[in-house]
C-alpha cells in the first residue's frame, strides 16, 4: 500500500497537482486547488450558518421551509470541497494519510454531513399551519447545533494540518 | 512600492506585531478566526447577492437583507485576523502583488457596497416575494459576489509570490 502510493506521488499526475501549474505559469495548481477547496467551504459552511441562525430563532422575517432552496446551493459547495479535496489528497497522499489531524478532520466532515442531512430532513418534515410564525423544534435545534460545531471542528483541525504535518516522507 | 522602510517598520512594531512573531499559536488562531470570518461573510453574502440577481424570489429583499450583520461580523473578524497577520511580517506583505490585488479589491467591494447602500438599498428594500430586482441592482450584486470570490482565490495564492518574493 505505502509503495503504491510513494510510486503513485512519483507520477506526473501527482507531480502535477503537487508542483505544477494551473493553466499558467505561476498560478501553482495546488494553490489554485486550496482556493476552490475555500469557496466550497465558504458555501456550505456559510449557508449552514445562515440556516442555523434561522433555525435558532434569529431572523423571523426569513422562512424555514423556502430556507430549504438554499440546501441544493450547500450540497453543490460541499461537491466543490470534495472533489478539490481529493484532489489535494491525491498531490501528497503519503503525508497526509500519516497526519492525525487530516483524519479529525475527515471524520468532522463526515459527522457535519450526516448532520445536515438530518437538519434537512427535519425542514422537510416540519409542519407549520398558514400563517403561523415558524418555530423549530429543541431536536432540530440541536442537531443544527451539532451541523455548526462540527464544521467548526474541520475548519479548525484543516487549519492547523498546514502547522502539524510532518517532513515528505522518504 | 505604497510605504517607505520606516513606514513598513512602524507597522512590524504596531500592536500586535511583536506579540503574533513571538507567539507560536497566535498566527494559526488568526487564520481559524479569518476562516469563520470568511465562511459568515461569504455564506450571508451569497445569500442576499442571489436574490438580487433574480434566485431564490420566495424571500422578500428585506428578509434576505435582514443577514447584513452576518456579513459585516464576518468581515470585521477578517479585519482584525488580517491585521494580525499583516502587522506580523509587513514587508513580506507589501512585498507580495497578490496581496496588493487584494486589498485592492477588498476596497472596490466595499465602494460597491456603499453605492449600493446609497443609490439601490432605498428602491430595492420594499420588493416583495415574487418581484425581479432592477438590472442595476442585479450588477451590484454580481459584481459584489465576484469581488469577494477572486479576493479569497488572491487570498489562498499570497504563498506563491511570497515564495517569488523572498
Amino acid at each position: 500500500m505505502w509503495d503504491s502510493l510513494r510510486s503513485f506521488e512519483a507520477g506526473d499526475f501527482s507531480s502535477w497537482l503537487r508542483e505544477g501549474n494551473f493553466i499558467v505559469d505561476p498560478f501553482s495548481t495546488f494553490y489554485t486547488l486550496l482556493g476552490i477547496h475555500s469557496i466550497g467551504m465558504a458555501i456550505v459552511v456559510g449557508i449552514s450558518f445562515m440556516l442555523s441562525s434561522r433555525i435558532f430563532g434569529f431572523q423571523l422575517g426569513l422562512s424555514m421551509k423556502k430556507g430549504l432552496e438554499l440546501l441544493p446551493l450547500a450540497w453543490w459547495g460541499f461537491w466543490i470541497n470534495f472533489g478539490s479535496g481529493v484532489l489535494l489528497v491525491l498531490a501528497q497522499p503519503r503525508r497526509e494519510m500519516m497526519t492525525f489531524l487530516f483524519w479529525a478532520k475527515m471524520l468532522t466532515i463526515l459527522l457535519a454531513f450526516l448532520s445536515l442531512r438530518t437538519v434537512q430532513r427535519g425542514l422537510e418534515a416540519m409542519q407549520t399551519p398558514q400563517g403561523a410564525l415558524e418555530i423549530a423544534p429543541w431536536n432540530l435545534r440541536l442537531q443544527t447545533l451539532l451541523v455548526d460545531l462540527f464544521w467548526l471542528g474541520a475548519i479548525i483541525s484543516g487549519r492547523l494540518i498546514g502547522y502539524t504535518q510532518p517532513p515528505p516522507p522518504l | 512600492m505604497f510605504f517607505t522602510e520606516a513606514q513598513l517598520e512602524w507597522f512590524k512594531q504596531a500592536w500586535p506585531g511583536p506579540i503574533t512573531r513571538s507567539t507560536s499559536w497566535l498566527f494559526p488562531f488568526g487564520e481559524i478566526l479569518h476562516f469563520i470570518g470568511l465562511c459568515l461573510l461569504l455564506g450571508s453574502l451569497i445569500f442576499i447577492d442571489l436574490r438580487l440577481m433574480g434566485y431564490f424570489k420566495s424571500h422578500s429583499v428585506k428578509s434576505v437583507l435582514s443577514l447584513l450583520p452576518y456579513a459585516l461580523f464576518g468581515f470585521l473578524l477578517n479585519a482584525i485576523s488580517g491585521w494580525f497577520f499583516f502587522t506580523s511580517t509587513p514587508q513580506v506583505y507589501m512585498g507580495n502583488w497578490a496581496f496588493i490585488w487584494k486589498m485592492m479589491l477588498i476596497l472596490l467591494a466595499g465602494l460597491n457596497a456603499a453605492a449600493f447602500t446609497i443609490w439601490e438599498h432605498p428602491k430595492v428594500v420594499h420588493i416583495g416575494p415574487g418581484e425581479d430586482t432592477p438590472t442595476s441592482a442585479k450588477v451590484f450584486a454580481a459584481s459584489s459576489l465576484a469581488l469577494w470570490f477572486v479576493v479569497l482565490l488572491l487570498g489562498r495564492w499570497l504563498p506563491i509570490f511570497t515564495v517569488s518574493a523572498n
